[in-house]
């Protein structure tokens, strides 16, 4: 069973903007689907929709069985959010905040005392219950939020970059968490991140949507193999065996593009890898360059999402925001 | 369906808190509130207030004359409670831009809830406000009808619905207080200087009197006289039935934009 269908949604907001252009995508339920992609690429515009705060120009989206503009109610009863921007009232205190959340989805009495206490001490905010949220750091409205979205049980989770500003060990904790309630309920994860770690660690199967379009769609395994491709890892002995290397290659192996280089190693790409290291293994050896390791490297998730998602990060997005990946590093020879 | 509506009902009861714990913890708007109306009374009233003796109104009955200042009073209570639930409303403009809103509007909660919820803070705090402005006035010495003031209590509730739906309705369609600002200007201070809450009928030049009438303000706060001061211009059936009437509209009014509203 699908826990979201997704058919041919479209979204054109009221200044022109086409923030998704024809998207498609299935999650499973009991599964927790990654959804990546560069800023403003329409991440945050798909969850708004799902979680029926928007609606879609055109298309079709199911959440839980419901049509999420016919039957809003039954959806939202079934979800739980975290949204990106923080969504807090800082003139309430921690208790407070998930008070109110706990009476708009239905909770009672004892109940609501439990659950406080119990996420509270889950977030590691025991003796902050009182206390205004406009005196929390943001790491811990983040953590309040968190806590605050799996409150009422819900059967979908709805998480837009909620490990972000979170220290590494809450970080852990919080997914500790949040997978262990996963395991217990079935519960299934809607999730946009910025660390493609996360994702190719935590996710069943990954999204990657850029500039309104779904340009890969999969598992993390999937993906690599279709999109990544493997590197070439030479290690030399010294910089001028790397020097007299590249020389050679430039002359004679043309195809081989440089992607990265370090003091006294560079990585290669090419097409047909494999079948170019024994002949490449053999030059350098014919002509003196010494090496210490020559071997293949296997893409990563991120390496994968970066070759996908290219073209923005080369500036045709306004955005000043890094995200916390890697920074590009290629110095590319023709 | 049982379970649903015991849902929207606490719905409605947390929606209220909030606003009460947040009216509470403003300090600054509570005693602004209250002062305002204060510095009108002393400004006006006191000066011309006391001698200016008003001649008794269509109704005014037996009651005789009444002073400015007595008429003054309930205009000033009128204007509180009309600021007092316009701000209500607005609130969530401020929702809107720090994001809290959004936790409102993905709960299972019908947006009428929502709404309701807001209306019945917005009255609180302007029956609160009213009590106060009534308490100075007893202690100004200023001439009113105390158990008068429990029947000018649909009144009060009335304009205070009225209000907070243009509040509402308003700020569901507003991104940020600068647009507000705009329609307080030139919408909500009108509203509440073209109405008989500074000055009688009876006494308005020609051009100005077609205005007062046809704005509603003036019939709820005509109301609000026959009952604490026993004296009023209008007839009170007139002034129920625009109350109601008024109340009504904005109230649907805003539950429609807000059913209609996203994030
Ligand atoms: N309320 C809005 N009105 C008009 N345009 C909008 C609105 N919200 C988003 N957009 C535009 O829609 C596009 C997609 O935005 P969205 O917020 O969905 O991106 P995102 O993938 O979540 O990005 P990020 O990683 O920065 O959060 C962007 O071009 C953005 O400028
Ligand atoms: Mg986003």
């Amino acid at each position: 069973m699908d826990a979201i269908i997704v058919e041919n949604l479209t979204k054109t907001y009221a200044g022109g903007v086409q923030a998704l252009k024809s998207i498609s995508f299935r999650v499973k339920k009991g599964t927790i689907f990654g959804f990546l992609g560069p800023n403003g690429a329409g991440k945050t515009t798909t969850q708004k929709i799902l979680c029926t705060l928007l609606k879609p120009t055109s298309g079709n989206a199911i959440v839980m069985g419901h049509d999420v503009v016919k039957d809003p109610w039954e959806v939202r009863r079934k979800i739980g959010v975290v949204f990106q921007d923080p969504a807090l009232d800082d003139k309430l205190t921690g208790k407070e905040n998930l008070e109110y959340h706990a009476r708009l989805y239905g909770l009672r009495g004892d109940e609501i005392k439990r659950k406080i206490k119990e996420l509270m001490s889950l977030v590691e905010l025991e003796g902050w219950e009182d206390k205004l949220v406009s005196s929390y750091s943001g790491g811990m409205r983040r953590k309040l939020e968190v806590a605050r979205s799996v409150m009422h049980d819900p059967e979908l989770l709805f998480l837009d970059e909620p490990t972000i500003g979170l220290d590494a060990h809450t970080r852990k904790k919080i997914w500790e968490h949040i997978l262990r309630i996963k395991k217990e309920k079935g519960l299934t994860i809607f999730l946009t991140t910025h660390y493609i770690e996360e994702a190719e660690k935590l996710c069943d199967r990954v999204a990657v949507i850029d500039k309104g379009r779904i340009v890969a769609e999969g598992t993390p395994e999937e993906l690599k193999k279709k999109f990544g491709r493997k590197r070439l890892v030479v290690v030399f002995s010294s910089e001028a065996d790397k020097k007299k290397a590249l020389e050679m290659l430039k002359r004679e192996m043309g195809e081989m593009r440089v992607i990265v280089e370090k003091e006294k190693s560079v990585e290669l790409e090419s097409s047909r890898i494999e079948e170019k290291i024994s002949a490449l293994r053999k030059l350098f050896v014919r002509r003196g360059v010494r090496l210490i390791e020559l071997s293949v490297k296997y893409p990563s998730l991120e390496d994968v999402y970066l070759e996908l998602t290219e073209d923005v990060e080369n500036g045709n997005d306004g955005g000043a925001y890094i995200p916390p990946f890697r920074k590009r590093r290629f110095s590319r020879m023709a | 369906m049982r379970k649903r509506t015991t849902n929207e009902l606490q719905a409605v009861y947390i929606i209220w808190m909030r606003h009460m714990k947040r009216f509470v913890r403003t300090k600054g708007r509570v005693l602004g509130s209250v002062l305002q109306p204060l510095f009108f009374l002393l400004a006006f009233g006191m000066g011309v207030g006391r001698a200016l003796t008003l001649g008794g109104g269509a109704s005014a009955g037996a009651s005789g004359g009444i002073t400015y200042l007595q008429f003054l009073l309930c205009g000033l209570i009128g204007m509180s409670v009309i600021f007092a639930s316009v701000m209500a409303g607005i609130a969530v403009i401020w929702d809107r831009q720090f994001g809290f809103l959004k936790e409102v509007l993905v709960a299972p909660v019908s947006r009428l809830s929502i709404v309701l919820g807001r209306t019945l803070g917005a009255v609180t705090t302007a029956l609160i406000q009213a009590c106060v402005i009534v308490l100075i006035a007893m202690m100004m010495r200023i001439n009113l009808n105390l158990p008068g003031f429990i029947s000018a209590v649909p009144f009060i509730i009335a304009l205070s619905i009225f209000a907070t739906g243009i509040g509402l309705t308003v700020s569901s369609r507003m991104q940020d207080m600068e647009s507000f600002q705009f329609v307080q200007n030139i919408f909500i201070m009108p509203m509440v200087f073209l109405s008989t809450a500074f000055m009688p009928i009876t006494l308005a030049p020609e051009w100005l009197r077609n205005i007062l009438l046809i704005n509603p303000v003036s019939y709820i706060l005509d109301g609000i006289r026959h009952m604490l001061i026993g004296s009023g211009e209008i007839g009170l059936v007139y002034d129920a039935f625009v109350a109601c009437i008024a109340a009504t509209i904005t109230f649907v009014l805003s539950a429609i934009s807000f059913s209609r509203m996203e994030v």
